[in-house]
């Protein structure tokens, strides 16, 4: 195994945005090695997926009153439908452990549904204000910076009372700060097209397009919305040689990485 | 020297008890094993200034009358007691009993979340205490979680009005020893942004 790991966002996601059993079995398992590297590319998809999300789910939370309904939300906006029967037999038995409990004022269901959805709330708030401070200090080294992602903290808006993520999106019309570096590296372009060449699924129609404008449009501005849709491909051209990926994602992260001959190691949070 | 200074030659024998004009000085063993009552000795200097610990009517001068806030702390301290009873009491030799305090802990504590509009610190402190103690493992929780915890209700009962930042650290504490201080509900939300 390699003595140093390059974090990728769904690691950094387990590590920061989950919850505690989640959080400390990705903190361990980025610990096992030496070294470890964060780009702060990783931070940026973060922002826009992961904590975007979690920022929601507080609003939500906040807004309904009701962990139900916000489940309902989560449902008919977010969730895969196949994994909806099983979350929602869980969110029961999540609740009905603690319906046992003589809850003075909360006699009713829905006053029993408003007060676990203000304990969620509640616990919601630290994970995602703990998790954004904690962002640059899971692993021993932060890489590889990005000036033009404004890395801005979310916070709570005191006089709406919601949670806000601060813009994460690069200026517009910006060359991104990274891409003339990698428009000398025509070859590893090419080669990962070779690897995307044609699949269907929306993503990698998105980094196919981010890779052929850095490939074969050397004069276009590599903007922030290419910079998003490289996702995946970033991780495989700047994971340093001696390190290898610790991801979540292996399957899309492995054919990236090994067309440029670097390794990837599994993470996995729940045993098969 | 002033008659509410414990002398260092003399130890707490030159102390004035209640209902006495002057120091009493108790020799040899006895003196160890005397409760000390200390004496109000007029003219002293006041509690701030001796160090003494502050009270809610002083700290919070214009919300001390609220009957919810007073209410919530007795219940807070009702759950302190308790848990130091589970303390006192082995769960290895008594395991019921033991188990008997943290539920009714537990249950205290849930009432106490009633008032959590006392403030976001308050209602973030009682919320992990209660998941801590709802999510707890057989046996558990132990010796040093139970203190970690009456830590964290010593500090609410010290100064609820705590902002949610402050309440931050006491829940680090309480997480670094081991707690699970989440809602298993939130496990489930979550899901939501699995990859």
């Amino acid at each position: 195994m390699a003595d140093c790991c390059y974090l990728d966002t769904t690691v950094l996601i387990e590590a920061l945005f989950k919850t505690s059993r989640r959080r400390r079995k990705a903190r361990a398992a980025v610990q096992d090695f030496a070294k470890s590297l964060l780009p702060v590319y990783a931070i940026k998809e973060m922002s826009a997926g992961a904590l975007s999300y979690a920022v929601w789910l507080y609003n939500k939370l906040s807004e309904t009153h009701s962990v139900q309904r916000t489940h309902d939300a989560i449902v008919s906006n977010i969730k895969n439908p196949n994994r909806v029967t099983t979350s929602l037999e869980l969110l029961g038995a999540a609740s009905e452990a603690f319906t046992g409990a003589d809850l003075a004022d909360a006699r009713t269901p829905a006053q029993l549904d408003r007060m676990l959805a203000e304990m969620n709330a509640l616990s919601l708030r630290r994970i995602i204000l703990n998790g954004w401070r904690s962002r640059r200090k899971i692993t021993t080294d932060v890489v590889q910076e990005l000036d033009c992602f404004p890395e801005n903290a979310p916070y709570i808006d005191e006089e709406l009372h919601i949670m806000t993520v601060g813009k994460s999106s690069c200026p517009s019309n910006m060359d991104c700060h990274y891409a003339s570096e990698l428009r000398r590296r025509p070859s590893d372009l090419n080669l990962l097209l070779q690897v995307l060449k044609g699949s269907t699924r929306r993503e990698d129609i998105r980094r196919r397009k981010a890779l052929n404008v850095l490939a074969r449009t050397p004069k276009r501005s590599f903007d922030n919305g290419n910079c998003r849709g490289l996702g995946d491909a970033y991780f495989a051209l700047n994971c340093p040689k001696n390190a290898t990926i610790l991801t979540s994602n292996q399957r899309d992260h492995a054919p990236l990485a090994e067309a440029l001959g670097k390794s990837v190691t599994p993470y996995k949070w729940k045993e098969e | 020297m002033s008659e509410n200074v414990i002398s260092i030659e003399e130890g707490r024998g030159n102390q004035t008890f209640v209902g006495s004009s002057r120091p009493q000085v108790i020799m040899g063993a006895t003196a160890a094993t005397l409760p000390v009552v200390y004496a109000h000795v007029s003219g002293t200097t006041s509690p701030e200034s001796s160090g003494a610990p502050l009270s809610l009517q002083q700290l919070y001068p214009e919300q001390t009358d609220d009957s919810r806030l007073l209410k919530a702390l007795n219940l807070i301290e009702r759950a302190r007691v308790t848990l130091l009873d589970a303390l006192n009491s082995d769960p290895t030799a008594n395991f019921l009993q033991f188990d008997q305090e943290i539920m009714r802990a537990r249950a205290i504590l849930l009432k106490a979340f009633v008032y959590r509009d006392i403030g976001e610190g308050y209602a973030a402190v009682v919320n992990a205490v209660i998941w801590a103690l709802a999510n707890r493992k057989p046996g558990l929780p132990s010796r040093r979680q139970i203190n970690v915890i009456l830590t964290s209700m010593g500090r609410l009962i010290s100064g609820p009005y705590i902002h949610f930042d402050t309440s931050m650290q006491i829940l680090d504490d309480l997480e670094e020893a081991d707690l699970d201080i989440e809602p298993p509900s939130l496990d489930i939300l979550i899901e939501g942004f699995d990859g």
